[in-house]
């Protein structure tokens, strides 16, 4: 068997088939391209809210630390001390009951 | 490596701006090239497993891709890194058997002695020789073009090319 003989054996096998588009197929793979996105846009969303809520502690957390420095507040909690669990937990559950009405209208 | 086409580089633009009917068209036009690549080197279900997600990283990485080859060029290397990511996955040397056995069966319809045996020799090459081959003989690449898909220099392509020949010669001997 010469070159010429082999190539054109192979160039026979090896070529794609001559036919049109698989439909089934080009439709399998917008499903999963839809599929990608929505889950793309899920993710970005979930960041976002991670984000926003990272801040929004961060702000609250400033905040308290910048409230319990004033030295009227400071007396009080040195004069109380249990008060400033009840506290934190008022202000947990208020933050738990503004996010849940803020998924609830999402 | 020749630029790509027009119709694919307006296709591509709309793609990469959101348009997912641009990319319908271009999965249309490219799918039966890719198909065979892939189902060539991992049998006919592999391929098209591999082929859907090539499309798929395609379309996630649509801005990356500057234009400065054919699109189809573009998909076969990604398919390509993907079939080679699948291989490193599945070292399992039974695994390899199996899956060359049934390349063996699916590569070319068995019309013919001389076409059985071509699938079989094509079934021992390495992977890199069977694409190179594929790539070069089946599809009409140019070397340059089949080198950059495989990510191998030019020279190594070509000895790759020879070597894959001359040992199909050897077995249809």
């Amino acid at each position: 068997m010469d070159d010429s003989e082999l190539d054109l054996i192979l160039r026979e096998a090896l070529a794609p088939p001559e036919r049109p588009a698989d439909r089934p197929f080009v439709v399998r793979v917008d499903r999963a391209v839809a599929e990608a996105e929505r889950y793309r846009r899920w993710r970005a969303g979930l960041v976002r809210q991670l984000i926003t809520e990272a801040l929004a502690l961060a702000a609250v957390a400033g905040s308290l630390v910048f409230i319990s420095q004033v030295s009227e507040v400071s007396e009080a909690l040195a004069a109380t001390p249990g008060l400033i669990w009840p506290a934190l937990v008022a202000l947990f559950l208020f933050w738990r009951l503004v996010r849940g009405r803020g998924g609830a209208l999402a | 490596m020749q630029p790509e086409p027009d119709a694919d580089a307006v296709l591509r633009r709309r793609a990469a701006g959101g348009d997912r009917d641009a990319f319908r068209l271009l999965v249309e036009t490219h799918e039966r090239r890719l198909r065979a690549f892939l189902a060539q080197l991992a049998g006919p279900d592999l391929g098209d497993e591999l082929a859907q997600e090539t499309f798929l990283k395609a379309w996630q990485s649509l801005h990356q891709f500057r234009g400065d080859s054919k699109f189809s060029s573009w998909l076969c290397a990604i398919g390509w890194r993907l079939f080679v990511d699948h291989q490193r996955r599945e070292r399992s040397e039974g695994r390899r058997r199996e899956a060359a056995a049934e390349l063996a069966e699916t590569v070319a319809e068995p019309t013919a002695g001389e076409r059985l045996d071509l699938a079989r020799a094509l079934a021992r090459l390495e992977p890199v020789e069977r694409a190179a081959l594929v790539l070069c003989e089946g599809h009409g690449r140019s070397h340059g073009e089949a080198a950059a898909i495989l990510r191998i220099p030019l020279g190594t392509l070509k000895g790759t090319v020879r070597r894959a020949k001359l040992k199909c010669r050897e077995h249809l001997r």
